[in-house]
């Protein structure tokens, strides 16, 4: 009864507010027809009480309408168990309320505003990179950023920690040392360590006719010398039965050039003079004998018998500060005379900050860089000076946060200027700070002209630099690097191995972004990518060396990202497959709806016991199946699980099988909207057809990278613009980025306000309960 | 065994000699001990004891955990038996309940995203809110850095064994709730050091020798000095939650030059770096073996405790809901899964395998702490470990009764051999607040405390 009341006052307030509520005709009756059973506000389903909300302003709880549009679209709403609207009635809705939705906004926008943001470490290694042609290892020097929304360039979560701090002041001192130099800094010691696994073949970046051992690039401060160390494993004795006993010799090659040579019984150790500035090395063994046949033995005496590190000590009697590259790129003029000097220091460290910071240097920072290099040159001359300033640069917030100047009404959207833009689209695509063409471009504020915008993105796209996109968005949004922590019971799957699967679903996410290729590739590519390691794994024949390939894939495994070892390994427990975790995979990284969390109590440790072979009884999917026929279980699980079967016939470590404990693996299952599959390539046809939603989360999730912080209900009207427009180029990823760099978010900014969390709230979340002290009973 | 990466070339042959006889290795303290503490005999002992707090994820089987008999006659359960030899120092305290880490109203009460809370939830007692900005409390080891660490060139030192953002879940969640333990504020986690080089570079400084380690000081104070003064002057147009961004770098500046100034006053005076220390090697990258990166923590704990460079150490063990592999330990399934026993009873004893397992690990901090002699006893006497879990039965992703150990002399100030039952539905936050009583601490209240656990 109350049901048909709260019905009719719908109805009638609709009626009042035409423009801005739902209409009520078949919009509002859709979702009295499908949503209000539940969704109401004595069942408050899923927190979310529709029958309230439509008969309030669109815009008072766009957030929920955006929830709404998102529900049904994946048709994951309403639950497969109850009676849906038809597809043609779905989708008009869904239109009409996202057209109403975008309207609105576009009379009030929002654009939202991050936290000043600060570089993570990733970031400010490439800067570095950049700015001073330094190559450093940020790991060595930083702790690791957190991870918000799946990223760790988010804003909000990217706080300042006194071991933070403590951390940019060693980095600032130590990186302009070894920038530009010092003679009289000491020796230190770096050890290199090969990765665990065989060593029993070449290594890609190795000399041919070499096996194993360890390639690295090492910066070496200052002409002088160097000791080289190498620790190994393995020895002639313990193998003497073994038909392969005998050690080969080792090599140390520096830049191409094999400098030394060590007989097997000779002491690992050299010293060896070296110029300053980076050097390619690689330690390897000198293949003698590699018989036939004997393969297997040979590979598991490699496996102990290994050079597992190198240790760098030096300089030792150093000659000189050497002409490195980041010597060149900081020295942009020397002074002849010393009332040169200060002149020529002005220029370098205007030059320098101007970089680092992204923007022209106020006449203060100028002073304070000039009075830093005043205090080196009483120390140590006109370098020391050099060395001063840059130190005080690394250490400056202009150049740790990008500033944002506040609009001028503090209540509205503003246009952020060139120069912040510039510094967008440089940490958006490179990583790192701008370089000289785009940030002239920002300082002669040509960058904000459409045309100027689109050939620097191109430009920028077109750059090696770009390949920061894969790394630290791509590989970040589809999970990989938790490969890194995935340590499966199968003895096959050791280090080698793992940093194949992540090359390879490396090299065709590369091939398919930066490639400019439609997106859905990314799940029908016919071909990958894989080395001899990878290969084996795979059972594919004839593949040899160290190096990898691209191969047509489809006589072997399905296409695309489905069939990496990579995604099938991390979404398995250490000892069997999970098709609950391959099933959540797909739903969050492929069509974008996260499940909610689990209830209370749930099994989650299913353990492939031995089947009964007459039933199956044990077998994970038998055990999955009664878990939902608990109804509680069921409204999300069959969504997830059916996803997750049809990949079945792949092992906990990514191999194909057609036994899963003895028993035939079964990949048949039925989608959530009814859909049958046979098999994981026809799960993958049917997420082809879906290619709408993978494009959706592809774009929420690049937005979300873009901005550095989450993409937010106010947001998705651009989302929406950017889709439509990309939708006709195939979702390339050429496309999808402009669609970014040129909408509201990433061009505008708003009040910020609206993000803060007063502490208040904090109270109101941890007030103590005022109950009897308790006391220890003895 | 003990890893070799620390290895050096002039470690003396007679310490793995003098070590062979012994249980452990002790690589770093072996090799730096000595040098590092030349001067420190002088060093005036803390009144008040060094505090570690170890965090392990997941609960236990607590029927392998809690002793059946309460006070001082209790029987050591299968997973604490690796602790006999300490039970004069060992305190089992039963019962406690950490509710922050469940739900609030209109939370999803599922349980599942317990796991996004219980870490962050641990030390601090307090509520970890959703979204993608951390937001929760401060943690019990940073309040006590901030009232028993100030003498100290570093106030507290965070470790970790997993590399941090390893097992992010809920997308809802930053991952900073999962990565550490260890809160400044309500918004500011303390980053979890997993390299032993970089704790190392924390204590020391980074250089090789005193004298570029003194020059690198003289630097990064100035540095520090003139940043301070010029963020004092900015004036730019930001807003206002930038500001107070700005704000919280700017307090991050005076503290590190407070540190900094305390460390040089202390190298100086104390001679910790005298011309024997010289050539000492600074530990190099990540140990690969589980129980060879544990040990070399705690020797850096140990190492810092001793030369009074801090008095309070976290280190998270695991991170929430890992799923590593621990091949020593006998047992197969990863850590997360295995905690999900699904009530059957192979698994929980299967559990029980790896709770042993891991308390025999930290067995090997006592046995480092025990080794050091300090006034009439040792370290062991002169601290308190705090080791436990936010959650009991993970299966069930509940956080009542949790297992929770104390170990150590505490200077005298708490009384050991006990297992202790304490009232249902105390709060974990009240034997923080006990703790803090004890060490003279007056706390109105702390996270969700709602008294005082006299302990």
């Amino acid at each position: 009864m109350k049901m048909d009341r709260l019905g009719k006052v719908v109805t009638l307030t609709v009626l009042l507010i035409p423009l801005f509520a739902l209409k009520a005709h078949a919009q509002n009756d859709l979702l009295e027809n499908y949503c209000f059973e539940c969704h109401n506000i004595e069942d408050y389903s899923g927190g979310l009480a529709l029958d309230i909300l439509a008969h309030d302003d669109l815009l008072t709880n766009a957030e929920q309408w955006e929830k709404v549009i998102v529900k049904l679209r994946s048709g994951m709403m309403p639950p497969p168990s109850k009676s849906s609207p038809s597809p043609s009635e779905r989708q008009e809705f869904i239109e009409d309320l996202s057209n109403k939705l975008d309207t609105l906004w576009s009379r009030s926008p929002r654009a939202g505003a991050p936290d000043l943001h600060r570089m993570n470490r990733k970031e400010y290694q490439n800067a570095i990179l950049d700015l001073l042609d330094l190559p450093i290892q940020a790991a060595d020097y930083f702790p690791s950023d957190s991870v918000s929304e799946g990223f760790d360039n988010i804003a909000a979560a990217l706080t300042v920690s006194p071991t933070l701090m403590q951390a940019y002041v060693t980095a600032a001192t130590t990186i302009s040392q070894l920038a530009v130099g010092d003679i009289n800094a000491g020796t230190s010691t770096t050890i290199y360590r090969s990765a665990s696994g065989s060593q029993a073949s070449q290594l890609d970046e190795n000399p041919i006719g070499t096996r194993g051992g360890i390639s690295t690039t090492h910066f070496f401060p200052l002409d002088g010398n160097y000791d080289f160390t190498i620790g190994r494993t393995g020895s002639n004795a313990a193998f003497s039965l073994s038909p392969v006993g005998v050690t080969d010799p080792i090599e140390l090659v520096i830049d191409g050039l094999r400098v030394a040579y060590f007989d097997p019984d000779e002491a690992l150790k050299t010293r060896l003079q070296v110029s300053a500035g980076p050097h390619s090395i690689q330690i390897s063994f000198v293949k003698t004998q590699n018989p036939r046949g004997v393969d297997d033995l040979y590979s598991v005496w490699a496996d102990t018998n290994s050079i597992r590190s190198v240790t760098i000590n030096g300089p030792y009697s150093p000659v000189s500060l050497g002409d490195t590259p980041s010597r060149q790129k900081i020295f942009t003029c020397i002074p002849h005379e010393s009332e040169n000097e200060s002149v020529c220091a002005k220029s370098i460290l205007t030059n320098l900050a101007t970089r680092a910071f992204g923007n022209h240097v106020n006449e203060g920072s100028l002073e304070t860089l000039m009075n830093f290099y005043k205090n080196g040159y009483e120390l140590g001359g006109f370098e020391k000076g050099i060395q001063y300033g840059l130190a005080r640069i690394l250490i400056d917030p202009q150049f740790i946060y990008r500033f944002e100047q506040q609009s001028e009404n503090s209540e509205k959207i503003g246009p952020l200027s060139s120069t912040e833009v510039a510094s967008r689209l440089a940490f958006f695509l490179w990583s790192s700070i701008p370089d000289d063409s785009l940030l002239s471009a920002a300082i002669d504020d040509t960058l904000l002209e459409p045309a100027t915008l689109t050939k620097q993105v191109s430009r920028m796209l077109a750059d090696p630099k770009a390949e920061a996109l894969i790394d630290n968005f791509a590989m970040g949004w589809l999970g990989v690097n938790q490969l890194q922590n995935f340590n499966p019971t199968d003895e096959a799957f050791d280090n080698s191995l793992r940093k194949s699967m992540l090359k390879e679903t490396k090299l065709l996410l590369k091939d398919i972004l930066l490639g400019n290729k439609p997106l859905i590739h990314l799940i029908t590519a016919d071909y990958t990518y894989v080395n001899e390691r990878l290969a084996q794994h795979y059972s594919i024949p004839n593949i040899r060396g160290s190096h990898f390939r691209r191969i047509p894939i489809k006589q072997h495994r399905n296409s695309g990202i489905l069939g990496h070892g990579s995604i099938l390994s991390l979404t398995s427990a250490p000892n069997r497959t999970s098709p609950v975790l391959r099933g959540k995979w797909i739903l969050e990284n492929i069509l974008g709806s996260a499940p909610p969390p689990p209830p209370a109590g749930v099994e989650v440790n299913l353990t492939e016991s031995t089947p009964e072979r007459s039933n199956g009884e044990g077998s994970i999917r038998i055990q999955l199946e009664k878990h939902r026929s608990d109804p509680s279980c069921a409204s999300c699980h069959d969504i997830i699980d059916p996803l997750g079967f049809a990949l079945e016939n792949y092992d906990p470590v990514g191999r194909l099988r057609a036994l899963s404990n003895g028993m035939p693996v079964d990949t048949k299952s039925t989608l959530w909207d009814g859909t049958q599959i046979l098999n994981s390539s026809e799960l993958i046809d049917a997420l082809v057809i879906r290619e709408e939603l993978f494009a959706e989360n592809f774009v929420r999730k690049l937005l979300t990278y873009a901005l550095g912080r989450k993409v937010e209900y106010y947001d998705m009207p651009s989302v929406r613009n950017i889709i439509k427009n990309s939708a006709k180029d195939d979702y390339r990823f050429n496309s999808v980025i402009l669609g970014i760099v040129e909408s509201l978010p990433f061009l505008y900014r708003g009040p910020d306000t609206l993000n803060a969390v007063t502490s208040s709230k904090i109270e109101e979340y941890n007030i103590p309960n005022k109950s009897e002290i308790s006391r220890v009973l003895r | 065994m003990t890893a070799k990466f620390l290895t050096k070339k002039y470690l003396p042959r007679r310490t793995f000699l003098r070590g062979n006889g012994t249980l452990l290795g002790l690589p770093i303290l072996d090799a730096m001990l000595p040098a590092l503490t030349v001067g420190a005999e002088k060093l005036i002992i803390p009144s008040t004891p060094r505090i570690t707090c170890i965090y392990m994820p997941h609960g236990a089987t607590m029927r392998h955990w809690t002793p059946k008999e309460f006070g001082k006659n209790f029987n050591f359960t299968p997973i604490l038996s690796p602790l006999e030899p300490y039970r004069s120092y060992l305190n089992i305290i039963s019962g406690l309940t950490n509710t922050p880490v469940g739900p609030l109203e209109g939370e999803d009460a599922g349980g599942a995203q317990n796991h996004e809370r219980a870490a962050a939830a641990f030390l601090t007692a307090a509520h970890p809110i959703a979204g993608s900005r951390p937001i929760v409390g401060i943690s019990f080891d940073q309040l006590l850095a901030t009232k028993l660490g100030q003498e100290t060139p570093q106030p507290s030192l965070e470790l970790a064994i997993e590399p941090s953002n390893n097992t992010c879940g809920d997308v809802n969640f930053t991952c900073s709730y999962r990565s550490t333990i260890s809160w400044r504020s309500d918004s500011v986690g303390m980053p979890m050091e997993n390299n032993p080089q970089l704790v190392f570079e924390r204590l020391f400084g980074s250089g090789t020798t005193p004298k570029q380690r003194s020059e690198q000081r003289i630097q990064s104070a100035s540095l520090l000095d003139s940043v301070r003064d010029d963020l004092q002057r900015l004036n730019m147009n930001i807003s206002t939650r930038d500001r107070a961004i700005l704000d919280d770098f700017l307090q991050e500046v005076r503290e590190i030059e407070r540190r900094i100034a305390l460390l040089d006053s202390r190298l100086n005076e104390e001679s910790l770096e005298s011309e024997k220390s010289q050539n000492i090697d600074v530990p190099q990258g990540i140990p690969i073996n589980f129980e060879d990166h544990v040990n070399t923590m705690f020797d850096l704990q140990v190492l810092a405790f001793k030369t009074d460079l801090t008095r309070i150490t976290t280190l998270m063990l695991a991170g929430e809901g890992s799923n590593v592999r621990y091949p020593r330990s006998g047992v197969n399934e990863g850590f997360h899964n295995a905690s999900h026993h699904s009530n059957e009873e192979k698994n929980k004893e299967q559990f029980a395998v790896l709770n042993t397992y891991h308390i025999s690990v930290l067995k090997g901090f006592f046995d480092r702490l025990a080794t050091i002699p300090e006034g009439n006893g040792t370290l062991l006497d002169n601290s308190l470990t705090l080791y436990g879990s936010s959650m009991s039965d993970a299966n069930e992703h509940n956080f009542s009764p949790l297992p929770i150990l104390l170990v150590g002399g505490a200077n005298g100030l708490i009384e050991g051999g006990r297992h202790l039952k304490v009232a249902d539905q105390t709060p974990l936050a009240n034997l923080y607040m006990g703790l803090l009583n004890k060490f003279g601490i007056n706390q109105l209240s702390f996270g969700n405390s709602n008294g005082i656990l006299e302990i």
